[in-house]
């Protein structure tokens, strides 16, 4: 049996009745008659399913058609808050590199006084060091070097 | 008679037929490939229950969405519920929907036409 005619067991079942009884033939006039009401009204019946079955067929695609359009909304509106979120994550890209642009830069300047630093320290170093020998090793020098500086030798 | 449970699935309704508390549902969303096989045992229970029914039978449905096979299966069951209804049984059809859901209640209105038996429309 076919998944069609599976769906409509009773109206097959009288169509099969209805189809052996029309083979027979020997009917009579009135058996004729009430046959033929039977299938009119059966047919009727189907009619009204069919009726039935199609409007809610397309009831039911509408409701589909609905649902699909509603989809398409909402992923218009996912789409642009993606959109959106992606122009977010390249304001705050750029941002990052900038900063960590300012940050190089602070590092090498910060290196560099570092540098000034040691080379003022060890030149001051250097000249307290040689103070410290002329004022208490060799004091004698510093003494005739001062006496030079002012003329008095 | 044993009660009949189904639990819902993705694409298969929910099904209660407890004839000893008198609950009767089918909810949920109703798009199986195999219509008659998801349905066939609803409708036999229903068959053996139409046997010897409670005095007062309400059957709800409560749908958002179901194929057409499904459709049609549905009103066989209908059918079964009329039948119990013309053997002199107290049978009553309620059709829940969701009140802004105007095509499942187009859908009611569309079987409350074609059957002979009490069918309410309940939007809720």
């Amino acid at each position: 049996m076919s998944q069609q005619t599976q769906y409509f067991t009773e109206e097959t079942a009288f169509l099969a009745e209805a189809r052996s009884r029309a083979e027979q033939g020997n009917l009579s006039p009135q058996e004729w008659r009430e046959a033929y009401e039977a299938i009119i009204n059966n047919y009727e019946k189907l009619l009204k399913i069919v009726e039935v079955l199609t409007n809610q067929a397309t009831h039911l695609e509408n409701k589909l058609e609905k649902a699909r359009a509603q989809l398409e909304l909402q992923k218009k509106a996912l789409s642009s808050e993606v959109e959106g979120l992606e122009k977010q994550i390249q304001v705050q890209q750029k941002e990052v590199h900038k900063r960590a642009k300012e940050r190089d830069i602070l590092y090498d300047r910060m290196g560099k006084t570092r540098m000034m630093l040691i080379v003022i320290l060890t030149a001051l170093i250097v000249v307290v060091g040689f103070m410290m020998y002329y004022l208490f090793i060799d004091t004698d020098r510093m003494i005739r070097f001062v006496k030079e500086v002012r003329g008095l030798e | 008679m044993r009660n009949l449970v189904i639990e819902p699935t993705s694409k298969t309704p929910k099904v209660i037929l407890n004839a000893d508390l008198g609950i009767f549902e089918i909810t949920g969303r109703s798009i199986p490939e195999d219509a008659i096989g998801f349905y066939r045992k609803i409708l036999d229970w229903i068959e053996e229950y139409g046997k010897s029914p409670l005095p007062d039978t309400s059957f709800k449905f409560q749908l958002e969405y179901f194929n057409t096979s499904s459709s049609k299966c549905l009103l066989d069951i209908f059918r079964k519920l009329e039948r119990m209804h013309k053997n002199g049984h107290k049978v009553t059809i309620r059709w829940h929907y969701d009140a802004d859901d105007e095509d499942m209640a187009e859908t009611g209105q569309d079987y409350q036409a074609l059957l002979d038996v009490p069918f309410e429309l309940v939007p809720v």
